[in-house]
Order: structure tokens, then sequence, then C-alpha cells
């Protein structure tokens, strides 16, 4: 890479063989998803689906791979080699350093989300009748995956710049990254927009009211005063309902907008990640 | 003329504890500066400070009149250091590890580098890693000059070497110094390493300055003096190590009075360090300059 100069040579020529595996990985990965999906396509419908356990489980834990491998030892490695003492005295600033390394780190990651994000999308695109609605694969689609993908690498690399060591900063970048989402998950997602409430009286079918494509469904049983019911109160046929759910137009817009909290979070951690790495040797 | 490195009150702290306190010294440019003190001395602090590593708690060194917290890029420029252990990048080759002096260092003389390199049969395409500890450490001297410092900051740049590695390490360091000029500051517990090369002696104990000045008067003004054990009373000046035998006093003294019936003898340079280092309590420091009216 002779286009590259200065300290993002530098950065570069310090993680180009992590670069180079997680460059194979993710093209891998989405080379994987579009075979499948153009396989899948190929086939009579109703015939099995293929490989869609192990697209799943890698759509979801490679963003916390990617901080722990490759966002974790960015910082830490220097330090703990000893080798910032070296880099620190040269002719830049410990700024341009840890600027010139984070920067490699966004874009290379940015590029390589993107390419695995939109390999899920082609293949979920290509999955006839497969899951029961979209909210089922939410996790899987390309804004969200991208989005915490470069979460999980920003993690990473604030937890190795804090901690200055590989080993604690790969452990803390998997238990903050999990916490998080999984908090996220359950606390935050459902009310990203307002949901809808529809309350059914006198054994009205709940499939025939709720709008096909909804999700996020919570449901509570209620008495005749339409107040929740306590746990234990008996229920019949004719017990009023309260429906809340999140209709099928609010899918995307709350996909953009969990993948933008999740950029934002990633650029915050950035900037710590910044000031983490320069402080004193 | 300005100092090459200068510092007054300079003070840093971890915790309660004080690595460097109320440092006054004054470097001249042109000089070959040993650093001594024992370990835990605040060598390596004190180094790490001039460069800008650490950020002091109190005071602030000054580098050709330039702080390297205020104005790291222009205190950069003008250093080079050899931290502590020597740090390189085991996996780049000797020629990567150039060219890193190279894209770092805006006046990198890189000529210069690769002809050190052809002298000393390092091959450029070998790994760091491969290399004995011998050629690691001229690889980390040959990228401190490279970028032509003015001043070159070395931390214990000889340890672990074996006594022919350092006799080569100190040959190159002089004679890129009789070359450029460049004023250098090198800390060691060796005393022997520092007696072929240094012609400014600072001694450290525990985190404060004991001695510093040029090493010749120093010299001159320290002697050996052996006499009889009973006047021992009637020697002048200041009294830096005392052995007594059984008839016999042999003392280190500074600026020794003239005294009957005593023998001056010369001092080395290791007799001084060893002196001072096993007598902290004593110190030989510059008088204040009278302040000019």
């Amino acid at each position: 890479m002779t286009v590259l100069s200065g300290a993002t040579w530098l950065a570069w020529r310090n993680n180009r063989q992590s670069a180079l595996i997680g460059g194979i990985l993710a093209a891998g990965t989405a080379v994987a998803l579009v075979g499948v999906a153009i396989w899948e396509a190929a086939q009579p419908t109703g015939s099995a689906h293929t490989m869609t356990t192990v697209f799943q489980t890698l759509l979801i834990t490679a963003p916390a791979m990617a901080g722990m491998f490759i966002g974790a030892p960015l910082l830490s490695a220097d330090f703990e080699r000893g080798t910032h003492l070296l880099t620190w005295t040269q002719g830049m600033t410990r700024r341009r350093w840890a600027a010139a390394n984070l920067s490699l780190l966004i874009v290379l990651s940015a590029l390589a989300a993107a390419v695995i994000a939109i390999g899920a999308q082609i293949w979920i695109a290509h999955l006839p009748n497969r899951f029961d609605s979209t909210w089922g694969i939410y996790d899987l689609q390309a804004p969200v995956v991208f989005s915490y993908v470069l979460f999980a690498v920003a993690v990473g690399a604030a937890a190795g710049a804090a901690l200055r060591r590989t080993i604690p900063a790969m452990a803390t970048t998997l238990a903050v990254f999990i916490a998080v989402r999984v908090a996220f998950v359950q606390l935050a997602r459902p009310h990203l927009l307002a949901a809808t409430t529809r309350v059914l009286v006198g054994g009205t079918g709940t499939n025939s009211v709720v709008p096909t494509g909804a999700g996020y469904f919570d449901t509570t049983f209620l008495d005749s005063h339409l107040r929740p019911l306590s746990p234990d109160s008996l229920i019949g046929p004719n017990t009023p309902i309260r429906l809340v759910y999140q209709p099928a137009a609010h899918f995307w817009p709350m996909q953009g907008i969990e993948a933008g909290i999740f950029v934002v979070l990633a650029s915050a951690l950035v900037v710590a990640a910044l000031t983490f790495a320069t402080r004193d040797a | 003329m300005k100092a090459a490195l200068e510092a007054s009150g300079l003070g840093k702290r971890y915790g309660s504890t004080w690595a460097v306190r109320d440092l006054c010294i004054s470097i001249p440019a042109g000089r070959v500066a040993a650093l001594v003190g024992p370990n835990g001395a605040g060598k390596t602090t004190l180094l790490q400070l001039a460069v800008g590593l650490l950020t002091p708690d109190t005071g602030e060194p000054q580098v050709f009149g330039w702080s390297p917290r205020h104005h790291p890029t222009l205190v950069l420029a003008r250093v080079g250091f050899l931290a502590q252990d020597r740090p390189l990048y085991r996996r780049f080759t000797v020629a990567e590890t150039l060219r890193m002096g190279r894209e770092l260092n805006p006046k990198w003389n890189q000529p210069l580098a690769e002809a050190r390199m052809r002298r000393l049969e390092i091959p450029l395409k070998r790994q760091v890693g491969t290399l004995s500890g011998g050629q690691q450490a001229q690889v980390a001297l040959a990228l401190a000059l490279g970028k032509r410092p003015e001043l070159l900051l070395l931390d214990e740049p000889v340890s672990n070497l074996d006594p022919l590695a350092r006799r080569l390490f100190l040959a190159e360091l002089m004679q890129a110094v009789a070359a450029e000029g460049l004023t250098v500051v090198l800390s060691s517990h060796l005393v022997a390493d520092l007696e072929r090369v240094a012609d400014h002696l600072i001694i450290l104990a525990g985190g404060r300055l004991q001695v510093a000045g040029d090493l010749e008067p120093l010299l001159e003004d320290h002697r050996w003096l052996i006499g009889p054990r009973e006047e021992i009373g009637q020697v002048g000046g200041t009294v830096v190590q005392t052995g007594t035998g059984e008839r016999q006093c042999r003392m280190l003294i500074r600026s020794p009075g003239v005294s009957r019936g005593w023998t001056a003898e010369p001092v080395s340079l290791e007799d001084l360090v060893l002196a001072y280092l096993g007598n902290p309590e004593v110190s030989a420091l510059p008088q204040p300059k009278p302040v000019p009216a």
C-alpha cells in the first residue's frame, strides 16, 4: 500500500493482517448469503430452507466478534507491547496516531459491515414466506446489522484505549455489547415509535382486527371496566383484550431510528477512545 | 544560548509518591550527559517528562526553550527518544522500521539511516524480531538518529546487551555525536558504560537532584584524602564518603581544604558516582547564579 502515508501508513501496516482476515470473513459471509439466496430462489416453493439458523447466528454474533477481535486490539496492542513509546516520540502527536488508527477502523468496519448487511438483505429478500412476519427477522436487516457492527468496534476501541490491555478489553467489549444490545431490545425497541392500542370486546378474534405485518405485540386481559386483570383471574372467551402493537408501516422507520441511535453511540465512543488513548504514557 | 534541556521546580507524582520532585536542571547544548541513579530514582520519569510522554505536576521542562506540553510538534521534531527496553515493531522489517521513521518525521534522513544499517551489516529485509539484541538496539538508535534530532534522550540504552554490543552501540552513538554535534542525555545504572562517553553528570536520588555539573570540574573538585585517623576533624570540605581503617582514614571529599599529613588522590567517575549513590543525603549542586542588578 504505497498510496498511504504518514500515520495512516503506520496504522495500516499494524492492522493489515486483521483487516485482511476481517475482510475475507465479511466478503465470504456476503457471498454465502447471496449464493444461498440465489439457490433458494431456484427451488420449487415450499422446499426446505438451508442454512437459515447458521446465517441467523452469524449475523447476530458478527458485530460482537468484530468488536472483540478488531476493535479491542486496535489501540491496546501498542500499549501492551510498549510500542506507543516509540510512535509517540516520532514527529507526530499522540492525537494523530490515535486519530489515524480510529479512522482506519471506522472506514474499514463500515465497508465490511455494509457488505454483510447488503448480503443479508439480498438473502432475506429471496426467502419466500420463511418467517411469520418481517418483525421476526428484525435483527437481520441491513440497517441494524450495519449499525451494530460500527457500535461494537467502537466499544472495542474505547475499551482497548481505556484499559490498555487486549484480553481485558476483549472481555469488556463482549460484556458491554451484549448488555447494551439486550437492554435495548427489551426496553427501548418496542417504544421507538408510538405503538397502536386496540381494545377488543366481546370475543372478537384478534386476527380479524390486527392488520397483517404488525409486530411487537403486548396483550393484556381486561375486566368489565377495561382495567387490567390480575394474573390469577379467570379468563373466558368474552374477556376484553387490550392489544398494543407496532403496525407494519413502522418497520423501516424503526430500523432507521435504531440504526441512527447506534451510529451516534458509536461516534461518542470513538471520541471517548480518542480521549482515553491520548492520556499520558 | 538556550539550554538543550532545562527545568526548574519540576515534579511528577503518582498518587502520593513523587517520582521526581522539585528538580532544577540545565543541560547545556552539546553535552553528553550521564543520568545516574538507583532504580526508582526518577530517571525514566525525567526523560519521559522531557519528551512530553508525561505531564508534570509542578514546573515545566523546556527543550531548547519549548515546552513539550504546549508545543508538542516543535519538541518532537527536535528530540530523538529511545525508551527503556528499546521498543520496536518486531514484525516490521528493518526497511519498514526506517519507513516508519520517514513517514512520521519531517526532517528524516533516509540515506543516513540506510548507510548506518549497511555499515553495521544489518540487512534491510530482515524482520526486526529475528535480529540479535545488539542489532535491534542499533535499529532503534538509527530510528532515533534518522529524524536528525538536536537532543537525544536514551533510557538505559545498553541494558541487557552483551559487552561487545554495548561497545558497538556506544561507538555508534559517539560517532553520531561527533558528526552532528547533538546533545545527549543517557541514563544508566552501569557507570562503566558512561565513563567513555559522558562529559556531564546528573545523579538523581529518590526523585531529587543530588549531583549536577560538567564532569571535568566535578572530578577536579573531588579528591580521595588519605591520612591519620585521629586528625579526621582537621580536613576541610564536604565529606561525601568516609572509610576508616585501623590507623588510616580514607575520605572522598568535595572542595577539600589543604591539610598536612594527608595524601590527596584523584577520583574516577565510578568512585564519584558510587560515593554519592551510597550517601544520598550529600549533594553537589551548582550554586544559584547571582541575579544581575
